[in-house]
């Protein structure tokens, strides 16, 4: 009884500690349309390309947003030194480059759009960054507390994670910003009491870290150090494949993409700054008071893939508390469980 | 006397003796009353003599005091058609022997009775005690140290001694030579007390001739409901007309359209520049250590200077002279211990201490972002009183504070007040005094990073030694004048980041400290062309000088000031002038009574602010910086004018006011979008100058006395900002837009009611609208992130504000000269569980569409809290 009191006391006195956030539907569908450029120019043709488009009206968690084309006359990236790059129409507001392009560190670009009203949009000269190749892809055991809800209770319990990290050696050649992109394959075991049990499951996990991932070389300029890809849980038996994309951008493309990053982790807390309109590096010619969004960002992009054993993570730091959770249970397949999974095991788990 | 009366308050003095005189209270206390409504007048009668006066029951209303006396061994008079004293005939032969031996023998001496009235219970002296001798109509009041003074012919008297919820004490008085008296009051226990003696003349409000001053003394403080247990100053100064919050968690106030930043506040003489505990849950100033608080957003005394808008003058209280005490009180979240007596005849001291512990409730609550979140904080004060003679005191204040807040896993901050003050009164002749303000602040504060490998501490802060001499003439010519000067440093150090482990890969980053003085002389003198027309006069003149050791860049002209328009670097050394700024602020107030309850007011006044709060969040934090003016940042600079009327009605009994005000801010500071103000060796290229205007009505009917009183306010005001820029971004497109605390409408309801002498129940209800918001004007999508663009800054509102608190204190029994007296108090915050909005905010959802909107309400529920309040003496 006096535990129960002691609980009751505790959770009415002191839940007003807790502040609380619910979630609200906010539809601002009178608002006015702006112009965005969206430009990404690097080595990697699949992630090159410009998109000119209107923005579209904000209603809160509404999936496909509308976003307008904009009837584009030329799309060209002006080299400080070589010819201009042409970019054509490829979908209704996506153009990609017409001809092969060999970005150069170091080389001043400038993109220049043309609607067909004639209107000329262009950005200022951006430098562009240099590669930087990722050298590993490691994972390091942690524990974290996370909360365990069954049924009509919840509990905290601590757990191992990994801290996956992409080891990078940084050129040391000024500021810099690393946008990482990281996705993976999870390997899922389940148990069946049936000899031909398609008991082994792969799911993909389509980003391993939350939110943008973004960071200043300010911290270890020309020194090798270990970006942060994402975390893993450590409590299930099976392989992760991590596949890691780590773009190179100037610190100006930095700070746009940083800006990003705080306005949507903003928790409109006392120590979140008031929101604002992001500014980007792209003017209208003639008139650069004009509200142009977007930006035009230069890149040079690494790959990695590689596939962790977290029975050797765990195996690393044995003295942490590790715990497994036990192998569900399936008739004959593990698509009974993993829904979004499939049977068919990738090749990078044929090892 | 007429003097003296003129602070006179409405008293009855009744205590309950004897059996038979209890049964006729209740009747007698209804005449006294029925007597006050019919003419005004009210009738000041002794406990001790009510069983030798007529019967109160079926005498005619208008002839009470005849009636009640007529063929009884007690006669009466009355003061100014406003008081009627009755009291034993033989003081009143007394008085007409002495009155017809003073025709005869003029030559009698008169000699100075001084002395001080002290609160049993509080452990204070007490301001507004009143002191009498019936016998020869004379009777004055206790300033705020609780100490009076009259010229008394010799002779033998009884004296009365007495205050709002205070037994009367008599004392015999022999007046043959000048005397000093000190008498302790305890506290009246008697239910038909229907004392309302306060510090202040009843009509003040009408009189004075300060227009938007408040002064509230502790004890008023401490019947407003307390949240999580402490009664706070400044949540209680939120609670009047034109003072208000962004939000619940916000730090400081903002008064009659300023920023926090533009409200000078004050400990014992030393300025605060977070008045908070615990994001604003809490103020620094401990309820065991406040004497009491006065707030100036009107008119702003010359002596004060140095900020825009108001000024939070606090001060704490003496050690008894006497006894020592000790006091506290008990709580689920935070506890505190005072101590204070005397140390010699002439030493006194005061310490207080104070912990707040909410950690161990938020390590129980299943939330993994709660649960490995932590908070405290710890203060103390420390103040001590010592009488080199008769002419001269000291007094050494101090004050320490530390902070700490954890939110999640890996970011901590902390911040430190501390404070010290030593002030040095004297008396220089019979009309001219001096008071030596040697004062010390320091703010501090820390975040910490401690994701490895990149663990962190970033520090800033303000180091402020200031001095104030300020002289005081009381003769009869220019009766009130004050002069002096002020000379205040500071340095601001402006953000290091250092890593905080070995293995850290942070790079050090030191931002160059500010340095400064400011430096004012001023007089202030009250001027009076009638009893109905008269005011006050003021001027300050102020400078600043911002100085080196710094590096100062210079841009390009032509261009926005941005890193790549640098085009040279002058240093400045140690000491070396790098701008200077300066001017006169006039200070100017007339009051005009148009009658004896009813008067006008006006004032103007311009100020000058050398110093600059820099927040571009939601609201304020604790670790916002502060910056000096330079030579891109100049000083914010404000005029407000006033108007107010202000009537009396009932007999003092309801106050009544409308004040108007309209402030222009000719020079303010404020940020560019996307600025960023931390660790920033070019802060001047995200900050501009701007200009705004404010202004509003304030509407006030209070309710003085009774056992239920309290007051209704509405305030009307407007606060809107412009940025134009010749260069670069303009803010809003270079229209005005609105502050972030621009709430238009502002209703706050405050009720107390104490139906017994030993329990009261109070209740506050405050209404405001929502504050400003940026809205999302579109989305886009960059790299497959949906982006928010946001409208111009400030064109939306939050849902409007609203909450009700309620409270309970009870008085445990206790007996005249107990030793131990304790209370509890039982409140409840936000008692119908509002979730008031302190933001809207967009996050991605996880499906990748549009970010969702969410509403962040920080305090969403009701919070109980019960306190244990003990003293012992």
């Amino acid at each position: 009884m006096i535990n129960h009191i002691q609980r009751i006391v505790l959770w009415v006195s002191f839940l007003g500690l807790a502040s609380c956030v619910d979630e609200i539907n906010i539809a601002l569908e009178e608002s006015n349309q702006a112009m965005v450029i969206e430009a990404w120019i690097g080595n990697n043709p699949e992630d090159t390309y410009v998109k000119v488009y209107q923005t579209s009206a904000y209603i809160s968690g509404v999936l496909n947003p509308n976003f307008v084309p904009v009837p584009v006359k030329s799309v060209v990236i002006e080299q400080g030194v070589g010819e201009d790059i042409l970019f054509s129409q490829i979908e209704q507001n996506i153009f990609r480059q017409s001809t092969s392009f060999d970005p150069v560190s170091g080389r001043d670009y400038r993109l220049v759009v043309e609607t067909a009203d004639g209107e000329i949009y262009e950005s200022s000269w951006e430098k562009m960054p240099p590669l930087v190749q990722i050298e590993d892809v490691v994972g390091q055991a942690f524990e974290k507390q996370v909360l365990i809800a069954t049924g009509q209770s919840q509990f905290i319990q601590t757990r191992t994670f990994a801290d996956i990290q992409a080891v990078i050696s940084d050129p040391g050649e000024g500021e810099l910003g690393y946008l990482i992109e990281s996705s993976g394959i999870t390997e899922l075991y389940t148990t069946a009491n049936i000899d031909n049990c398609a008991c082994t499951c792969y799911e993909n996990v389509p980003n391993i870290f939350a939110g943008m991932n973004v960071v200043s070389n300010e911290p270890f300029q020309g020194r090798s150090f270990g970006l942060s890809l994402g975390e893993i849980s450590l409590s299930t038996l099976g392989r992760f494949l991590v596949n890691t994309k780590v773009k190179t951008v100037n610190k100006s493309s930095y700070d746009y993409l940083n800006q990003i990053d705080e306005q949507q982790r903003n928790s409109g807390s006392i120590f979140d700054p008031a929101p604002s309109r992001i500014k980007g590096n792209i003017t209208k010619r003639g008139d650069e008071n004009q509200l142009v969004l977007g930006s035009f960002f230069l890149f040079q992009e690494s790959s990695y893939e590689k596939l962790l054993f977290r029975t050797q993570i765990r195996s690393e730091a044995l003295e942490l508390n590790h715990s497994i959770e036990p192998l569900p249970p399936v008739e004959a397949s593990c698509l009974e469980v993993y829904l979004d999974a499939t049977t068919i095991r990738p090749p990078a788990f044929r090892q | 006397m007429k003097l003296f009366f003129t602070f006179l308050t409405c008293m009855t003095f009744i205590f309950y003796g004897s059996a038979q005189v209890k049964s006729d209270e209740n009747e007698f206390a209804r005449q006294l009353e029925s007597y006050f409504q019919l003419t005004g007048q009210r009738i000041l009668v002794l406990e001790k003599d009510l069983s030798g006066l007529n019967s109160a029951e079926g005498l005619v209303l208008k002839n009470l005091p005849s009636a009640l006396t007529e063929n009884t061994d007690y006669a009466f008079f009355t003061f100014r058609e406003k008081y009627v004293v009755i009291y034993p005939k033989f003081l009143r032969d007394k008085y007409y022997d002495r009155a017809d031996s003073l025709e005869k023998h003029t030559e009698k001496a008169i000699y100075e009775v001084k002395g001080r009235i002290r609160d049993n219970e509080m452990k204070t002296f007490i301001p507004g005690g009143l002191f009498s001798i019936p016998q020869l109509e004379l009777a004055a009041l206790t300033d705020e140290k609780g100490e009076f003074s009259v010229q008394v012919p010799e002779g033998t008297y009884i004296g009365y001694f007495s205050s709002m919820g205070k037994q009367t004490e008599q004392k015999i008085i022999k007046v043959y030579r000048d005397q000093e008296l000190d008498v302790t009051l305890f506290e009246s226990v008697s239910e038909l007390d229907l004392v309302t003696v306060t510090d202040r003349a009843i009509d003040a409000n009408v009189m004075s001739t300060l227009p938007g001053a408040t002064r509230i003394p502790m004890e008023e403080l401490k019947l407003l409901p307390p949240l999580l247990g402490e009664v706070d100053v400044v949540k209680s100064m939120l609670l009047l007309p034109g003072v208000s919050t962004v939000g619940e968690g916000a730090s400081g106030f903002n008064v009659r359209g300023g920023g926090v930043d533009q409200n000078l506040i004050l400990m014992d003489g030393a300025p605060v520049f977070n008045p908070s505990h615990m994001f604003g849950f809490f103020s620094i100033f401990n309820q065991d250590a406040i004497n009491d608080a006065t707030l100036y957003k009107g008119d702003i005394p010359a002596q004060y200077g140095g900020r825009l808008s108001s000024v939070l003058d606090i001060k704490t209280q003496s050690g008894d002279t006497e006894d020592w005490y000790l006091n506290g009180g008990i709580g689920f979240l935070s506890s505190r211990l005072g101590i204070n007596g005397p140390i010699t005849d002439k030493t006194q001291i005061m310490a207080t201490v104070r912990a707040a512990y909410p950690t161990w409730i938020l390590r129980r609550i299943p939330n993994t972002g709660i649960n490995e979140s932590a908070t405290n904080f710890q203060d103390a004060n420390l103040r001590l009183d010592h009488r080199i003679n008769d002419r001269n005191s000291l007094l050494i204040s101090a004050y320490t504070s530390s902070d700490y807040f954890r939110f999640g896993a890996d970011t901590a901050y902390s911040w430190q007040t501390n404070l010290a003050s030593l002030k040095w009164k004297a008396y220089w002749g019979d009309f001219f005094g001096s008071e030596t303000n040697l004062s010390y602040s320091s703010y501090r504060y820390s975040v910490f990073g401690e994701a490895s490998p990149l663990e962190f501490k970033l520090r800033s802060s303000i180091d402020f030694l200031g001095i104030q001499q300020q002289f005081e003439w009381s003769g009869e010519k220019l009766e009130g004048l004050q002069f002096g000067f002020q000379v205040n440093s500071y340095q601001m150090g402006m953000g290091d980041l250092i890593p905080n482990s070995e293995e850290s890969l942070i790079e050090p980053v030191a931002i160059q400290d500010e340095r400064g003085i400011e430096s004012a002389v001023y007089f202030q003198v009250p001027w009076k062309l009638s009893d109905k027309l008269q005011g006050q006069l003021g001027l300050r003149y102020s400078r600043f000088f911002a100085l080196g050791e710094r590096q100062v860049y210079e841009y390009e002209e032509g261009v926005p000031m941005e890193l790549e328009s640098i085009r040279d670097t002058t240093f400045y050394q140690s000491g070396e002038l790098i701008k200077s700024y300066g001017g006169f602020e006039p200070r100017l107030t007339v009051r005009y009574a148009i009658s004896e309850d009813f008067s006008v007011k006006g004032s103007i006044n311009r100020s000058l602010q050398y110093l600059h709060l820099l927040t571009n969040n939601f609201a304020s934090a604790p670790v916002d910086l502060w910056k000096l003016s330079d030579g891109f940042i100049g000083p914010q600079e404000a005029w407000q004018y006033a108007l107010g009327f202000y009537k009396n009605m009932n007999q003092n009994k309801i106050e009544t006011s409308v004040e108007v005000y309209y402030k222009d801010m000719p020079s303010i500071v404020e940020y560019l979008d996307g600025a960023q103000l931390f660790l920033n060796p070019t802060l001047e290229t995200d900050l501009v100058m701007g200009s705004g205007y404010a202004y509003g009505s304030e509407f006030l009917i209070k309710k003085n006395s009774g056992k239920i009183n309290g007051w209704v306010s509405y305030t009307f005001s407007r606060t809107l900002r412009k940025v134009e820029t010749q260069l670069g971004d303009a803010v809003n497109q270079g229209e005005y837009f609105p502050a972030n605390w621009d709430q238009p409408h502002d209703i706050t309801v405050v009720a107390s009611w104490q139906p017994v002498r030993r329990i009261s129940f109070n209740a506050t209800f405050n209404y405001r609208t929502g504050r400003p918001i940026t809205l999302p004007s579109g989305i886009y999508d960059i790299g497959g992130n949906i982006v928010i663009d946001y409208q111009e800054r400030n064109q939306a509102r939050i849902p409007d504000y609203h909450r009700l608190d309620m409270g309970m204190t009870y008085y445990f029994y206790q007996r005249k000269n107990s030793n131990y007296k304790s209370s509890i108090s039982l409140s409840f915050y936000n008692l119908y569980a509002r979730r008031n909005a302190f933001s809207w905010f967009f996050q991605p959802s996880p499906e990748q569409g549009i970010p969702k909107s969410y509403r962040l309400a920080v305090i969403g529920t009701v919070v109980p809290s019960l306190t244990y309040n003990f003293s012992i003496r």
